[in-house]
């Protein structure tokens, strides 16, 4: 990863669904904007070329594991090169939900290589600070049951026989998941929160060592 | 890519996941025969290919062509950044990568396994050389393309950049990526396509002897390359049926 020296911070936010992230960005985004800051809250699958390709492709089912990691990098790159480090340039505090962590875990779970993975993804900035969501994994899963929205195919790891079914499958992929955020964490430093805790106190403990940051 | 069963370390679950090929070095295992074609634009590849395919089939060997960047999943995607102008070279390389990847799964291996003689009109060569040249890290453009499978046969078409940049000019402008546009070398589509192809031949020169390219003089005859195209191919047809 590339160590940057824009004027923006660049934080990341790692967890599985349903662990809290996107309400304490969102939570976060304000407290910064009403203390002045620029903020840009971004996640992956937002590159306007190629999100579109993506959405299409999972719904065909076209994609492998191998196209499947390769058009999330691309997707990636693109969103990189042309929202995250204008941003930065510009001073902006970017947050990311899911950075190339849950990407690299989710190739590993598809049979990637780790060192390939890692090498592929040498472009990506180095976030300036990772927030990770730890829930246990059925507090993450009741509340992802509570989302409307179902998890896919891939998101389920259906793709490559996580399970016979939808739920049977996002059980065992999140279970494994969830494993690999682990190691990620300690391998990586992430700051942990605990998403089992009210969200004020979430805020709390996000708030202090982004203040550290700024 | 094989599909072998592969355990997680959970009794519960046997993921079918592909059993990834790490070394381009090695051999295919299928019975078919993969032959590719590399060189500049008008280096006179693609024309080559075609009469080798009429060959082919006229000898009974059943063939699929596969053209860089004409994946279902991407090329239309490609096309649009392209236009644009908006990819940096990671997005640039990393689209083609799937494309090809795309194209690996879906068209090569399948053609392999039937035993038919696939014919690709520029391989992974063609990225390590571009992408290299667009600076991109070379290791990293390496281990990006470690999935894919060795050729039977690549073959190098070789011509000066000032016969590709005629060539190619007798029926277009060159685009913004093949003049290297995004490099910034030269404000001038045509010094800049110089500019950049001498340095996409500089790479390909790099890797003639490295991946056993046989080199063909893109300037001769069409007639008189063609000779020698068939008669190499020839010779690795017997070996593999050997």
């Amino acid at each position: 990863m590339i160590k940057h020296t824009y004027p923006g911070k660049l934080i990341v936010v790692e967890g599985l669904d349903g662990s809290g992230k996107t309400t304490n960005i969102n939570l976060l985004k304000n407290w910064l904007e009403i203390k002045g800051y620029a903020v840009l809250a971004s996640k992956r699958k937002q590159s306007k070329l190629i999100a579109e390709t993506i959405v299409k492709a999972k719904a065909e089912k076209t994609l492998v594991p191998i196209t499947y990691s390769l058009i999330h990098a691309a997707d990636f790159s693109d969103l990189l090169n042309r929202t995250i480090v204008p941003a930065l340039k510009a001073g902006f505090v970017v947050f990311f939900n899911k950075y190339i962590y849950t990407s690299i875990a989710k190739d590993v779970l598809r049979g990637q290589d780790r060192e390939w993975v890692l090498k592929l993804y040498e472009f990506a900035l180095e976030p300036d600070l990772v927030f990770y969501f730890k829930a246990p994994l059925e507090h993450a899963l009741e509340r992802m049951s509570q989302e409307e929205r179902e998890k896919d195919y891939y998101d389920s790891g259906m793709d490559i026989g996580f399970g016979p079914n939808n739920i049977q499958a996002l059980k065992n992929f999140q279970t494994k998941l969830l494993e690999q955020y682990e190691i990620m964490a300690d391998e990586y430093g992430f700051t942990v929160v605990d998403a089992s805790k009210p969200i004020v106190q979430q805020q709390s403990k996000m708030r202090q060592v982004i203040e550290a940051l700024l | 890519m094989l599909f072998n069963k592969k355990s997680h370390n959970n009794e519960d679950i046997e993921l079918m996941i592909p059993d990834i090929q790490r070394n381009t070095n090695a051999s295919h295992p299928f019975k078919g025969i993969l032959i590719a074609v590399e060189g500049t634009d008008g280096s006179g590849k693609s024309t080559q290919l075609g009469l080798l395919k009429k060959w082919l089939e006229s000898e009974g060997y059943g063939t699929v062509l596969t053209v860089w960047n004409s994946s279902e999943l991407l090329s239309g995607t490609i096309r649009k950044g392209k236009k644009k102008g908006i990819l940096n070279n990671t997005t640039f390389s990393l689209l083609h990568a799937t494309d090809f990847a795309d194209r690996l799964n879906n068209v090569i291996i399948p053609a392999l396994k039937e035993g038919l003689v696939v014919l690709a009109d520029r391989y992974i060569y063609t990225a390590l050389a571009r992408d290299v040249a667009r600076n991109c890290d070379k290791e990293w453009v390496r281990n990006l393309y470690s999935f894919s499978i060795k050729p039977d046969g690549v073959f190098y078409f070789k011509v000066p950049v000032d016969v590709s940049l005629e060539r190619i000019s007798q029926t277009r402008i060159p685009n913004y990526y093949e003049a290297g546009m995004d490099m910034k070398l030269s404000n001038d589509t045509f010094k800049s396509y110089i500019l950049f192809q001498s340095k996409v031949i500089e790479e390909y020169e790099k890797m003639v002897d490295e991946f056993g390219f046989d080199t063909l003089d893109g300037t001769l005859p069409i007639p008189v390359q063609q000779k020698k195209f068939r008669q190499i191919v020839s010779k690795i047809i017997k070996r593999k049926n050997a």
